[in-house]
């Protein structure tokens, strides 16, 4: 198999051969958003670079847990960095338990015309559509995705209701959701 | 929910409680699933980094280590060892038949072993095809179906009831229980108003998933509890509550 040229998937699945090479290619690709991901949340480098050598491994010795059905190979991948970053910020230390993807690797299903777009997606548009975002639905969103903090604590940290927090960050989310779709379609925004 | 879901915002009994509301939710997996896909995309605003120039070498070298774990442990590679110069058979006894001996007698005990083992396990799997037929009859019977969350000292775990009206008894399929040791026991415990009422004790198994069958009303009740309690159980809860659940 030509590593560099396979999918996201295919590499899964010579990581479950346990294809060392597959892992080169797997982290050679992945690990510099991942890395970003775990800074973000953590801001500690080393670590983040903890988090990132965990969540490696924890795809090498359980590549068979993803279920290509249910998302991209990336996304649930960066999901493993952030959740197990989110962790440590919670408290979580990693004497106590090793990864484990059973949680995670419950994605819930995605339309496929979905995924398809979003495999699309540069950076820039994704920024450019973050930032159309209202301020205050923007904060919901990034203090939960990169802060680690529950509804609660965002409620706490910004003195708003814990109902208008919920709403801000499903009015976000839905926002996001169509004014990147709406890029796809050709339209401006 | 569904959002605040897709952003991990919620408290981990709350996001425990939400998926197992999803597992039976094809509508709340679907919407979860619209709000993870514009969540998933949050991490296209960062710009990549460089990891350190060990990062990269520290993962390959444990991964590689894991491989040559493995070969180690695989039948075949095991090396003979030779017997200390200083221990000898007993003169009236040749080597190789005494090594034909044990080895006849080490298969025989470990075939009746198996057997046993074997025979457990079919009797027990027939239990647990019986119990699963009767769970299926209750569900198309239109059980009541409650779900009850981890707490914080079993964050992991979760539980389906499922009660068949009219029986007296019910279903608890728990997942991801922490494993007890021999001198515990779980024990299941209705709540009503008088407090909570013992309803049904089991021990862990390997597995991560098992189903209980419980000789317990739970329809006049206000929650469920499942607590840690010494092997045989305790007339009233005195450890800790690792699930619970309302109606």
């Amino acid at each position: 198999m030509d590593l560099k040229a396979a999918s996201d998937e295919k590499l899964l699945w010579a990581l479950q051969q346990k294809n060392i090479e597959a892992l080169e290619e797997f982290y050679d690709r992945h690990q510099g958003i991942a890395l970003a991901v775990a800074y973000r949340v953590l801001e500690d480098r080393e670590l983040a670079e903890d988090v990132l050598q965990e969540a490696f491994l924890a795809v090498w010795r359980q590549a068979g847990s993803f279920n290509p059905e249910r998302g991209r190979v990336r996304a649930w991948f960066l999901s493993i960095v952030r959740h197990r970053a989110i962790d440590i910020t919670r408290g979580r230390s990693f004497a106590k338990e090793r990864i484990s993807l059973d949680e995670i690797a419950f994605e819930p299903e995605h339309p496929d015309a979905w995924q398809e777009l979003s495999a699309k997606l540069d950076g820039e548009q994704i920024k450019g559509a973050v930032a159309t975002l209202p301020s205050v639905q923007r904060e919901a969103i990034m203090l939960a995705y990169f802060g680690g903090l529950t509804h609660r604590e965002i409620a706490d940290r910004t003195g708003v209701p814990l109902g208008t927090v919920k709403g801000r960050m499903r009015l976000a989310l839905l926002k996001l959701r169509s004014l990147l779709a709406e890029m796809d379609t050709g339209g401006s925004y | 929910m569904a959002a605040t879901f897709a952003l991990a915002a919620q408290p981990s009994e709350e996001r425990v409680a939400y998926l197992n509301h999803l597992e039976l939710c094809d509508v709340c997996r679907r919407l979860a699933g619209q709000f993870q896909a514009a969540a998933d995309l949050l991490p296209g605003v960062l710009e990549e980094q460089a990891g350190s120039s060990t990062l990269k070498g520290r993962i390959l070298a444990e991964a590689a280590a894991d491989l040559t774990r493995q070969d180690q442990r695989a039948p075949g590679s095991l090396r003979e060892e030779r017997l200390p110069r200083k221990w000898r058979w007993p003169g009236w006894i040749s080597p190789r038949p005494a090594a034909v001996m044990a080895a006849l007698i080490l298969a025989l005990v470990s075939v009746a072993t198996w057997n046993v083992i074997l025979w457990g396990q079919v009797n027990q799997r027939d239990q647990t095809l019986v119990a699963q037929d009767r769970l299926l009859g209750a569900i198309a019977a239109g059980a009541r179906i409650s779900h009850l969350a981890g707490t914080e000292a079993a964050p992991q775990a979760s539980a389906t009831l499922i009660q068949e009206p009219g029986t007296g008894s019910a279903f608890l399929l728990v997942k991801n229980l922490p494993p007890l040791p021999e001198s515990q026991q779980y024990q299941v415990w209705r709540i009503t108003g008088e407090g909570p009422v013992p309803a049904g004790i089991f021990s862990s198994t390997d597995s991560a998933e098992q189903l209980e069958i419980l000789s317990a009303d739970f329809f006049e009740s206000d929650a469920i509890g499942v607590s840690v309690e010494p092997r045989g159980g305790s007339s009233q809860p005195t450890g800790a509550i690792v699930l619970l659940g309302n109606f």
